[in-house]
């Protein structure tokens, strides 16, 4: 869909009355059609008989080859110079099939700081209103960021305003160029628009504003060399990122609220090119941030800890390049991480991308890479040990060069807990739950008596749902896990070693980054794990756990009791790796000897992938 | 697409404005007594009665809490005081609300108006004037209600003090003919243009007048109806299969056009649009526009053709297989072989866990056995399809030609033409009349044609 605008006008409201000062783009043959219709009808000319019994032409479009169209500049000024009921507040109108939006802000005359010399009258400009003409059927969210912007210019305009009369005078320059305009010759016509651009600092903002809205989706601009106004619309930005997909406003928030300590985030541009582009007065945690090498290897809280910044301050800033266009997020690189071609991957032969990829890895296809990507590939499995480091080095490149033009998606490995007692009898449904509701919630973890050598990150699972009816699992709603405070997090961000040893792929290192040489289990009696599982299962799933061979062991029942709670499909091996502060060969090791209660399967992670596209 | 804000809501209320030719824009009637208040109207009264050059076009604005949407229309005319009258009838919305579907009946309503009072002078004379709020009333208690409304409206006859329409006036002027009452309600005689977008919009605005037989009395009948907007149905292929998705579809069977009905019995679910028009005997362009307009009233979902061949992955949807108590039951009961047992629920999650990359439907058959199970296993991919638990991963061949210089095209230049990336086996089957079998191994046995798989 089309999110380009078709038309930013200014226009003002004052002491003599309403007058569009800038209109972008103009056409001059518009205006001179506007010209000719202006004309005042003689009062002598014959008043034709219209024909009723003819049907009205219908009416056409206002939109001519995404241009603004059929409107004069007393009409849009009489629409936009609101009454003053109407101000600061968020302004839209559709007519016909064009919709405009805007914010009209108030101005207060007496706050006008008036130089002391000279005498120049107060500014009579009560009231400014920059609106952006769009196509009718452009979607809502489209509309509120148009609106962000809008009110975003207006306030900065104000600012200037009451600063140093910028307004007043631009609007002065632009009035004396309509003037001048009017009173040109006829056959000298140039357009009044024409004269303003060349002459007024105020209408090459707006076209400006225009441009890159129509161009990157980012506008950038310094509103009379002083304020800086930025902004960008995502709805454009992402669609021109290499997925393609159209994200819009509400999806990337959810999505951002989804990330989990254990993410991190992918630079989509170059570092260099980012950093040159921050403006000065930009956060210098941002530049902290940027300044941690292989970002891309390192999860947030490792990010946070080198950083020197609290995880949610990573989070937010994280989020604020996500939306930006400027990163995506990606479980850290590691290799045992599984990809898979992206379902959305364009897979046109003589695509630009091909080009692009030859361009920068010489002797590579991108085709070919694609194809060995059709099956799910681990980046162990590509790094043949025999490669040398550059080549492997090489390998990672090309990857990460797919993840960032979101060729790959990442499975993960889901598991549930189905013995086939629970699933079929369905009379042990629903009486079973009940003992699972009154049993002891929220044991886990918390008071996880399991003495580890390294601190446990604290988890606070929500107990799981009591006195459901016929289901078979305690769930929890997907992606709401009020799980982990963040001070928590960044506690156990801290305290969480790094990777213990750097495996011979270089900085592809693995995951299992907690040595974790102390979880001594069994050390507690037999009881509170039979609680645990009790509080966790219904009766006939614990009694078909309990069959298990494994379970006879004590040590391997109490693991089971603890990991039981993410065996629900919410939680891929990752994070119940880093929720349980396992690793993952004892994890996988734990999973095979439960094997008959237990099915896995392989998906993407959706709170991360679902803010690259929205349903 | 269309505008996606909020959620299809009531009208809240429906006044009708004028230009006053002393107090300028002023409410004349309105329903619910109300429903804006005169801060408002006085506010936005530059967007209700606007410049001449905004008339006759749908305004809708959103401001101060309220969407109004409506239609300025004008009526010239010397008989007018200022030469004009200026009207706007608008239907008052909640600000979160949808309007773009009331947008058609608005217009409707105020050209149906505009007509009136050229007739009869509806909208001038006190006996037209006190009819109208009965008129809006009913306007708004039907729409909301039912959606749909049917106005009539009975000109001239008992209502004593008549003025000469301004019809009449037109025709009396040019001669001596006898007056005679005509009606030109153009709504009637314009082949309105809505009908003819799609039929399934037919119903959109269709105003009918009729004229009884006695001379002092016509009755104007207007019929208003909110159609709901859906984003457009996808483009149906040859290689796409129609399901049903809904029961509807037989309990109105009459409901539906000639060739729809035709066509209904053979999806089955299973059969492709292809097969379809070759059972029913219907042209294959003619069954896709068929189910397209299915597609629109959500009766049915397009889904990939089954083939033992065919490879599925598990979706994150399988998660709501694992807690919906709901799903579960209408999982076992559509994939059931026989009625007289279900399956078991484990085993059927089993078996999606497994589907992933590389695993045909052949292959589950013979790991898991699922006629032994008592699993249909054409209808379990079905319903993971339509539930969206599991979804089909398709081939696409591409032509990846070698870096040899001395390489000359071969001879499947049909199959090569194809390979382009944008077609998946499926397309390419179907176009060429190959069976599956075929074009693999032709695809196998080209070096030059790698496959991907999404």
């Amino acid at each position: 869909m089309d999110v380009d605008p078709l038309c930013i006008i200014i226009v003002k409201n004052g002491s003599r009355g309403d007058r569009l000062l800038f209109r972008y783009p103009y056409s001059d043959e518009v205006t001179l059609e506007t010209k000719i219709k202006d004309k005042r009808p003689t009062p002598y000319s014959l008043i034709t008989e219209e024909n009723i019994q003819t049907p009205p032409e219908p009416h056409t479009s206002n939109i001519s080859n995404g241009k603004l169209v059929g409107f004069h500049d007393k009409t849009l000024s009489n629409l936009f110079a609101v009454k003053s009921e109407l101000s600061d507040s968020k302004f839209e109108l559709k007519v016909n099939d064009v919709r405009f939006v805007g914010h009209p802000l108030r101005l207060n005359p007496t706050l006008v700081r008036v130089p002391t010399q000279g005498k120049r009258k107060p500014s009579t400009i009560i009231l400014v209103n920059i609106v952006f003409a769009l196509k009718a059927t452009i979607n809502h969210d489209v509309v509120n960021c148009y609106h962000d912007l809008s009110k975003r210019l207006g306030i900065a305009l104000r600012h200037e305003e009451y600063r140093c009369q910028f307004l007043s005078s631009q609007a002065k320059i632009m009035l004396a160029a309509h003037d001048e305009a009017t009173q040109l010759p006829e056959d000298g016509q140039v357009s009044p628009f024409q004269l303003i651009l060349d002459r007024s600092l105020l209408a090459q903002h707006l076209k400006q504003a225009y441009d890159e809205l129509c161009g990157s989706g980012i506008v950038q601009l310094r509103l009379n060399n002083w304020i800086e106004v930025s902004f960008c619309l995502p709805q454009k930005v992402h669609r021109s990122l290499a997925t393609g997909l159209p994200v819009d406003c509400e999806g990337l928030l959810k999505g951002l609220k989804a990330l989990k300590p254990y993410h991190t985030f992918l630079l989509l541009v170059e570092r260099a090119e980012l950093l040159h582009s921050l403006s000065p007065d930009a956060s210098p945690a941002l530049w902290r941030l940027l300044h941690v090498e292989e970002s891309h290897l390192t999860p947030f809280f490792t990010l946070a800890a080198d950083a020197d910044l609290t995880l949610t301050q990573v989070f937010m800033l994280v989020g604020h390049l996500v939306y930006w266009g400027k990163a995506t997020i990606i479980y850290p690189v590691c290799s045992t991480n599984v990809y898979v071609l992206s379902p959305h991957a364009p897979t046109v032969i003589n695509s630009q991308l091909a080009d692009t990829f030859r361009d920068e890895f010489p002797g590579a296809s991108l085709h070919v890479m694609l194809a060995d990507f059709s099956l799910p590939t681990s980046l162990s499995d590509k790094c043949h040990p025999i490669n040398s480091p550059i080549q492997q080095q090489e390998q990672v490149q090309q990857i990460l060069w797919l993840l960032k033009h979101g060729l790959l998606q990442q499975l993960h490995t889901y598991v549930y807990l189905a013995p086939t007692l629970t699933l079929d009898t369905d009379n042990s449904r629903g009486s079973s739950r009940e003992i699972g509701g009154t049993g002891p919630l929220g044991s886990h973890g918390t008071s996880s008596p399991a003495s580890t050598s390294i601190p446990t990150p604290t988890v606070h699972e929500p107990p799981p749902l009591s006195q459901e009816p016929a289901s078979l699992t305690s769930q929890q709603p997907p992606g709401h896990h009020p799980d982990i405070t963040q001070d928590a997090l960044h506690r156990a961000a801290v305290q969480l070693s790094h990777p213990a040893s750097e495996s011979d792929l270089g900085s592809v290192c693995s995951d299992e980054r907690s040595p974790s040489p102390g979880v001594t289990l069994g050390t507690t009696p037999e009881l509170s794990v039979h609680h645990q599982l009790d509080s966790l299962l219904s009766l006939a799933e614990k009694e078909m756990v309990m069959k298990v061979e494994a379970a006879q062991n004590p040590e391997d029942l109490k693991l089971f009791a603890k990991l039981c709670v993410y065996f629900r499909g919410h939680h891929h091996l990752e994070e119940i790796m880093y929720r349980a502060n396992l690793r993952r060969s004892t994890l996988l090791h734990l999973i095979e000897k439960f094997r008959p209660v237990l099915i896995t399967c392989q998906h993407p992670d959706d709170s991360i992938t679902l803010f690259s596209y929205t349903k | 697409m269309l505008e996606e804000y909020g959620k299809e809501g009531p009208i809240r209320g429906i006044f009708l404005a004028e230009f006053h030719h002393i107090a300028g824009p002023k409410i004349m009637h309105q329903h619910p007594e109300g429903c804006i208040s005169k801060e408002i109207f006085d506010a936005v009264s530059v967007f209700i009665i606007p410049k001449p050059q905004v008339l006759k076009r749908i305004v809708t604005f959103n401001v101060l809490g309220v969407k109004i949407t409506g239609y300025p229309n004008e009526i010239r005319s010397p008989s007018y005081k200022r030469n004009a009258l200026i009207f706007n009838l608008a239907f008052v919305c909640e600000s979160s609300a949808r309007t773009v579907h009331y947008e058609p009946a608005v217009k409707k309503l105020s050209e149906y108006l505009e007509n009136l009072e050229l007739e009869d002078g509806f909208l001038s004379s006190p006996s037209g004037r006190a009819r109208i709020p009965a008129l809006l009333r009913q306007v708004l208690v039907d729409l909301n209600k039912s959606g749909h409304c049917t106005v009539t409206i009975t000109l001239g006859g008992g209502e004593g003090e008549r003025r000469p329409s301004q019809l009449m006036r037109h025709n009396t002027t040019d001669g001596s003919t006898p007056p005679q009452r005509r009606l030109s309600l153009y709504s009637d005689q314009r082949p309105s243009e809505a009908t003819f977008r799609g039929y399934r919009k037919s119903s959109v605005s269709e105003a009918k007048s009729r004229r009884r037989s006695s001379d002092s009395t016509t009755t104007s009948v207007l019929h208003l109806k909110v159609v709901r907007l859906w984003p457009d149905p996808l483009q149906v292929e040859d290689h796409h299969v129609p399901v049903l998705i809904s029961e509807r579809v037989y309990s109105r069977g009459d409901h539906w056009d000639l060739t729809t009905q035709q066509i209904l019995p053979y999806i089955d679910g299973f059969s492709h649009v292809a097969k379809i028009a070759a059972a029913a005997d219907v042209d294959n362009n003619l069954v896709k526009a068929c189910v397209e307009n299915l597609l629109y009233y959500e009766q049915v979902r397009l889904l990939p053709i089954f083939q033992y061949s065919n490879v599925y992955v598990v979706t994150s949807g399988i998660r709501h297989l694992y807690e919906d108590p709901e799903l579960q039951e209408e999982c076992r009961r559509t994939v059931s072989k026989h009625c007289a047992s279900r399956p078991q629920l484990c085993q059927i999650l089993e078996i999606y866990c497994s589907m992933t990359y590389g695993v045909s439907v052949r292959g589950l058959c013979i790991r898991y056995n699922p006629q032994v199970l008592n699993i249909d296993e054409r209808r379990l991919v079905q319903f993971g399809l339509t539930n969206k638990l599991i979804r089909r991963l398709h081939q696409y061949p591409l032509l990846v030609p070698p870096e040899d210089p001395h390489h000359t095209p071969s001879k499947h230049n049909a199959i090569h033409a194809l390979c382009s990336g944008q077609h998946n086996f499926d397309e390419i089957c179907c176009r060429l009349g190959l069976t599956f079998k075929e074009l693999s191994d032709i695809v196998e046995r080209d070096p030059n044609i790698r496959v991907l798989w999404k």
